[in-house]
């Protein structure tokens, strides 16, 4: 009887695998794309999100010869992150608010399709930092769009025809997106911005052949709307326990917790588990706030068919400087004290890089990728812990108390702009801020779908606190994530805001705010090349090859969070900025407007 | 109906300091041109309450002369030290003053950038509220604007902001006639 019951259950998972053939082809299709790197199928140009590429037709030795091949207006004005898809023959690219998306022939750059969706401005004011948007994702012949009011489209890749348009939050409340979605296996991962505004973050996988929930996991609250199980989820080796997230809040604050997922998506194959980071507690005070508040600012590693979390691991308890830690998590395999290890590399806004085991969460290595950092002294690497420097605790110095001298600044050593790694010289290649605060938090009360904040913040070079009499708010750094060191470091004048691409020709390309396109060469850092192109540069440097030649592309538009950080007075500045004199250079290099730039060799 | 300002140089503690204020009746005052009379260094009274409006004085010192634009019935009061080798300069200003500039880096700046300099989406408020009284701030700070590029979003159902328009006001009127420079102000003791 009982062999019986097995028996009809087998067949049933049979069948049940052969109704549902979109499980594993959508997977090992987008897999395929993303071997050829002839495609820049996904963000990172691969699901561990190296942003690696193997072409090397464009190498050390010629890149200085490099032209640009065509140029493509978006018709936007608001900054442009992210960068293109490259599929076969096409190419795919976003735009900020109100996200549009055009597919571009390769052939003859026309415009296959476009597809501009209707969506209410009241989303726009919602938005933090302006109305960026990272990119698409492309999987079984399909596009998704992640649209900034949190609806979720498929569209068909061929046509731009909408297959199906799902609500993944409500801007009302303060919920929006900037994210890029990614795909894996049969479903489509997205996440949710709006951590200044009490919205409390999640992770949601859907289906992607008709948009239906699969799974949805929160960052804080209840054990059971987190995915995590008490027993077998573990916080560096340690079962996290019953209620690890709401026993260290003051009373139901978890609801308006904040822990949004707005920054990049990676996934291990093997081990099946996605990696991401939840970003900070609401609100900004950390007074009004007391406990860790777990688990913001936390790495999740999460069973992609399940959403259970394997482990967790959270860098920054009870924030007290808007640290969130969502930016990407690289995953690697490298030599670590003499060992292989399959490690995930992370460059938290904090100013820490760290290295993890990612198939347990064992911390290995965390020091600091700025030197100029100095909230903390060091990461505890038994407990995990940062060891705070009293005078620049935000809550110890207290409620109406300005806090000076903070490094870095709320924008963190870096943010969402993603680095790359090269397995060719083992090194990541990171894009930083160098940028320090003044921290004033103060009360605020909490009203749905309004900014929550409550702290007021200054921010300038970080050379005024170091005392190095140098004014750079930037630096392009190549960092050893086995030691936890600085190889070489290159002063940029701003913030470095622009995704890096790495390569097999020993190049690593990035862009600045000023609108340069650089590359320099992956083992010493030397400039070999650099274009100025429209405008300045937040997206990301990606990579294709089209009948036989190898593309560098880019996207300019100068916006985002380094267009309030960094670029006040473009609308005209007519005042004096005493110390922070160094901001106001931009718009002397730069001013608006969405341009994707190609670039190759000559023929 | 127009300004009266009060010239006195004034030693404050270690610094010299400049006092500015404007006072004003409830409608738009003209602009007078104080420059030349910052030169003349001459003292003169003002009067310390118009109705519910709050005045203050205006007090110019040194070489370094402010110009007083028109205003409505937005009133602050700024003592700023000279510039230092660093180039800052430290303001303590009234307590209005003090919670607009708190107010506006709490829940502005996020758009419009540290000291209201503008980003690449939000303009800068120096220019801007030159166009505006204090009731046409107010409303379109309550009721929100659709702009050329960007949204202003409707700040009446936030308390943290709409109980904070007359501070808000202060502050930005502050930076706006040039009385006070970029930076964290202080409290008046």
């Amino acid at each position: 009887m009982t062999k019986r019951i097995i028996g009809i259950i087998s067949m049933i998972g049979v069948a049940l695998a052969l109704i549902v053939p979109g499980t594993s082809s959508a997977n090992s299709e987008l897999m395929k794309l993303m071997d050829n790197p002839d495609n820049w199928a996904i963000w990172g140009g691969d699901y561990a999100g190296t942003r690696y590429s193997k072409l090397n037709q464009i190498n050390s030795k010629n890149v200085g010869d490099l032209q640009v091949a065509w140029t493509f207006s978006t018709g936007v004005l608001r900054g442009h992150e992210g960068g293109p898809l490259v599929v076969g023959d096409t190419l795919y690219i976003h735009t900020p608010f109100p996200n549009k998306v055009f597919a571009i022939s390769l052939n003859d750059q026309t415009i296959l399709w476009r597809y501009e969706p209707k969506q209410n401005p009241d989303t726009i004011p919602v938005m933090c930092c302006d109305t960026v948007y990272r990119g698409l994702a492309y999987a079984d012949g399909k596009i998704f769009l992640q649209q900034a009011d949190t609806h979720l489209v498929a569209l068909n890749a061929k046509t731009g025809k909408v297959i199906w348009r799902i609500k993944n939050g409500d801007p009302k409340k303060g919920e929006t997106n900037t994210n890029a979605p990614v795909v894996i296996k049969d479903k489509v991962l997205t996440g949710i911005s709006g951590g200044e505004f009490g919205v409390r973050g999640f992770l949601a996988a859907y289906y992607i052949k008709d948009g239906s929930l699969a799974w949805k996991a929160y960052s804080v609250g209840p054990d059971d709307e987190m995915l995590i199980d008490p027993r077998k989820t573990t916080h560096l080796g340690k079962p996290v326990g019953r209620n690890s997230s709401t026993n260290t809040w003051k009373g139901d604050q978890w609801k308006i917790g904040g822990g949004t997922t707005w920054g990049w998506y990676t996934y291990d194959p093997q081990l099946n588990l996605v990696y991401y980071g939840t970003g900070n507690p609401s609100t900004w005070n950390p007074v009004v706030r007391p406990g860790d508040n777990r688990w913001s600012m936390t790495i999740f590693a999460r069973d992609l068919d399940t959403g259970k979390a394997k482990w967790v691991y959270q860098m920054t308890p009870h924030d007290e400087w808007d640290y969130d830690g969502i930016n990407e998590m690289i995953l690697a395999d490298i030599k670590i004290k003499g060992k292989n290890r399959k490690v995930l590399v992370h460059f938290d806004r904090n100013g820490f890089g760290y290295t993890l085991d990612r198939v347990t969460g064992e911390l290995l290595v965390a020091e600091k990728y700025d030197p100029a950092v100095n909230w903390a002294t060091h990461i505890d690497m038994k407990t995990g812990r940062p060891q705070v420097v009293a005078k620049y605790s935000t809550h110890q110095t207290g409620v109406d108390t300005n806090t000076k001298n903070v490094c870095p600044a709320a924008l963190g050593s870096k943010d969402q702009q993603p680095a790359a790694f090269s397995p060719r010289t083992g090194l990541f290649y990171v894009p930083t801020n160098h940028v320090c605060m003044d921290y004033e938090p103060f009360e605020v009360e909490y009203v749905a779908g309004q900014p929550f904040v409550g702290a007021t913040l200054s921010m300038f070079p970080a050379g005024r606190v170091t005392g190095d009499g140098t004014t750079n708010l930037g630096n392009f750094i190549a960092w050893d994530a086995a030691k936890g060191k600085i190889v070489w470091s290159l002063p940029e004048m701003f913030s470095v805001w622009s995704g890096v691409l790495a390569t097999a020709g020993d190049v690593v390309f990035y862009g600045t705010l000023e609108g340069y396109l650089k590359a320099v060469d992956a083992k010493t850092g030397k400039e070999l090349y650099k274009f100025k192109t429209p405008s300045g540069i937040i997206g990301n440097v990606n990579t294709w090859k089209h009948k036989g030649k190898q593309y560098i592309g880019i996207l300019s538009g100068i916006g985002g969070w380094a267009g309030i950080g960094m670029a006040a007075g473009l609308t005209g500045d007519t005042d004096g900025l005493g110390a922070v004199g160094a901001y106001r250079g931009l718009d002397k290099y730069t001013q608006l407007g969405g341009v994707l730039t190609v670039f190759a060799l000559p023929d | 109906m127009g300004i009266r300002i009060d010239y006195r140089a004034r030693e404050h503690g270690f610094a010299r300091m400049i006092l500015i204020a404007i006072a004003c009746l409830q409608f738009a005052c003209a602009a007078e041109n104080t420059q030349d009379q910052a030169s003349a260094n001459a003292a003169r009274s003002v009067p310390k309450s118009v109705g519910n409006e709050k005045v203050a004085v205006v007090t110019q010192a040194g070489s370094q002369s402010k110009e007083s634009t028109s205003s409505t019935s937005m009133l602050y009061s700024v003592e700023c030290g000279q510039v230092n080798d660093a180039g800052e300069q430290f303001c303590y200003v009234d307590r209005d003053t003090y919670i607009g500039w708190r107010t506006f880096h709490g829940f502005c700046s996020r758009c419009h950038a540290q000291d209201a300099l503008g980003s690449t989406f939000a303009p800068n408020l120096l220019d801007r509220m030159r166009e505006f009284d204090f009731s046409g701030f107010v409303g379109r700070t309550a009721n929100g604007f659709t702009g050329q590029v960007g949204v202003m979003p409707p700040w009446k159902d936030n308390p943290n902001v709409s109980k904070r328009y007359q501070e808000l006001f202060a502050y930005l009127k502050a930076r706006s006639d040039g009385a006070l420079p970029p930076g964290r102000p202080k409290k008046k003791p």
